[in-house]
């Protein structure tokens, strides 16, 4: 049974926020807007593991890093966090835990990404014998070795945002959580990234747990992935298995030549195949263009070519279009994640 | 924490502050200039209208010994120390949050007073050596006469009161860490502290309910026992009681500040306020 490295139970955060602007917020009584942050998130993550927590902007993703990296205490609730307390332990949890949470700030601008290192080294009171190796080795593994000498306030967006990981990993923690660690990078600085992230788990042994919003991500990097939505956790699976509660919904989309009239009934009858329809948009018109549902996506693509042929029809193009994690979201929320400007680039272009 | 740890965050600390500060170099024009500047302005607002006979009658009427001008320059002097520590101590706090890594700090198991006093201590030297020279360019220019009795008094006197300026820092550091707009609580306190503290005039110029206020405030006992050590010759028993006040405003204030800075920090991890600038 695998060891977790981190157990959330029941965690609720509550916000309670002045209503009022300027002056009058100052006053006694003055109304509060109370906000559910979290409601109630019980969570296991094995070590080792890469968690992906999946969400749209306001869903409680962040709160919940912050809570287990110990910058929030939760309302109620509770948990551990590399085998430590995490209302009462927060010492020793800080000594074992890697934070990423990114943007463009939290680095000092003024000093270089060797200097900005060395100074979070020496509060992590780490040996002093291996500091230069260390930060060496940590500039080299995030691919600054050429500007690590430069002040921060030249570097691009990709550049910060190795920083941080190397930052977050000085200590060698035995568990990371990344925020968003991707937002705002180019295609190529996400992929760069997310090589990294993956590195650090397979290569390195390390617990990661990552929240994001871009599907593709939390798809490709993610042993488990959580969907988490207006503070509650919808679900947690692997990537494969969340897929693959939607499998009858895979479907193909045929495009013949020659088909015979009433095809789509034979179609229907296939091993695998659940339902065929005629689909309206045939490419041309000597052609027929049928939309089959799949229950079993490997029975059908054997038995669909074999129809085709028998039918003495000639297979122009067969698309199969299985369930993306997209779908899962859309059909445990009833909405897709919300996307915007460059973010959706930078998780959509792979 | 070890202390050796603390050590190692602090000098940090120090040293972090310390390129950061270089790489805003014309600053250090405004630190040297700004000292001098007001001794000056202080030193002519009375010469103007007045006499050093004068000031003398008043002096020993209100028990305050020395001339007019050194009395100035050391009243400047422990108020520039004082103004660093004010905008060095709690107010890193405010910058790191500015720079959006206070939160980096805090995920970090430093001591929160190791990092304060690397900050604490790159005040004194970041500002000593500019008030230093901004003084004795005064005390040249206007011609302070100082009078060393005791070096090794002089210096504890100094470094007790720097000492009680440093856990009034600390105590303040508090209310940065709860709030993002404790920085009008640093401007604050600036001009009470400047006028009760008898930078300016004698204390004992006051009316008696007002200096009740000076005597509760550490500097001002501080700049009584800087100006005691550099303008006349007491003895360790003369100073005793007022070197006594400021270790013991120290530990009060050191220990309030601890008490209040962990409960502060845990309120703000309830309140959502951290990561706020």
């Amino acid at each position: 049974m695998p060891t977790p490295a981190i157990e959330a139970r029941d965690i609720r955060k509550e916000f309670y926020r002045r209503k009022e602007r300027g002056w009058r917020r100052l006053l006694p009584g003055a109304p509060k807007e109370h906000t559910v942050a979290l409601g109630g998130v019980s969570l296991t993550v094995n070590e080792g593991e890469l968690f992906g927590l999946l969400g749209p902007n306001g869903a409680g993703k962040t709160t919940l890093v912050k809570i287990l990296s110990t910058l929030l205490v939760p309302t109620s609730g509770g948990g551990t966090v590399a085998g430590h307390d995490l209302l009462k332990e927060g010492d020793a949890i800080r000594k074992k835990v890697g934070v990423v949470l990114g943007g463009e700030r939290a680095l000092y601008w003024r000093l270089t990404a060797r200097e900005n290192l060395r100074f979070f080294y020496e509060l992590y009171n780490l040996p002093r014998a291996e500091r230069q190796h260390r930060i060496d080795s940590l500039i080299d593994l995030v691919g600054l070795k050429d500007r690590a000498d430069e002040r921060v306030e030249g570097y691009s967006k990709g550049m910060k945002q190795r920083l941080h990981l190397a930052r977050g990993l000085l200590h060698d923690p035995e568990i990371l959580l990344l925020d968003e660690p991707s937002i705002g990078l180019d295609p190529g600085a996400a992929r760069e990234l997310r090589a990294l992230v993956r590195g650090l788990t397979v290569k390195q042994g390390k617990t990661v747990v990552l929240t994001t919003h871009y599907l593709y991500e939390a798809d490709v990097l993610s042993d488990r992935v959580g969907i988490i939505s207006g503070g509650k956790l919808l679900t947690v699976d692997s990537p494969t298995a969340l897929k693959a509660r939607l499998a009858d919904r895979s479907s193909v989309r045929l495009v013949t030549r020659g088909a015979p009239a009433g095809f789509e009934a034979v179609l229907a009858k296939l091993p695998g195949v659940t339902q065929a329809a005629v689909a309206p948009e045939a490419p041309a018109p000597d052609q027929q263009a049928f939309r089959v549902l799949v229950g079993d996506p490997d029975e059908a693509g054997r038995s669909l070519p074999l129809a085709v042929a028998n039918a003495k029809a000639s297979l122009l193009a067969m698309e199969s279009h299985t369930p993306s994690l997209e779908d899962v979201f859309l059909e445990l929320t009833g909405s897709t994640l919300t996307l915007g400007g460059n973010e959706v680039r930078s998780g959509e272009d792979e | 924490m070890s202390v050796t740890g603390f050590g190692r965050a602090a000098w940090a600390s120090f040293i972090k502050s310390g390129k950061v500060a270089f790489t805003y170099s014309p600053w250090i024009i405004n630190r040297v200039l700004g000292p001098f500047l007001w001794v000056s302005l202080a030193v002519y607002a009375y010469t103007g209208i007045s006499t050093e006979a004068n000031v003398q009658q008043r002096f020993h009427e209100v028990g305050v010994s020395g001339d007019f001008t050194t009395f100035l320059i050391l009243g400047q002097t422990v108020f520039s120390f004082f103004t660093a520590m004010n905008w060095r101590s709690g107010f890193a706090i405010q910058r790191e949050r500015w720079a959006g890594t206070w939160e980096l700090i805090l995920l970090s198991p430093v001591n929160r007073f190791a990092f304060l006093t690397g900050e604490a201590l790159f005040g004194i030297v970041d500002s000593g050596w500019s008030v230093l020279l901004a003084m004795a360019v005064a005390a040249f220019a206007f011609g302070a006469g100082f009078t060393l009795g005791s070096p090794l008094l002089a210096f504890v006197a100094l470094t007790l009161t720097l000492l009680a300026m440093v856990s009034l820092g600390f105590f303040f550091a508090s209310f940065y860490v709860l709030s993002r707009s404790a920085g009008p609580l640093s401007m604050a306190i600036q001009a009470p502290v400047r006028f009760f503290s008898g930078t300016q005039f004698p204390v004992g110029a006051l009316p008696a309910a007002l200096q009740a206020v000076s005597y509760a405030i550490p500097i001002t006992w501080g700049l009584g026992a800087v100006r005691a050590t550099l303008t006349g010759e007491p003895t360790w028993s003369d100073l005793a009681p007022t070197l006594g006040l400021l270790v013991a405003f120290s530990v009060v204030f050191l220990t309030v500040g601890a008490i209040l800075l962990k409960r502060m920090e845990h309120r703000s991890k309830v309140n959502g306020t951290v990561h706020l600038f």
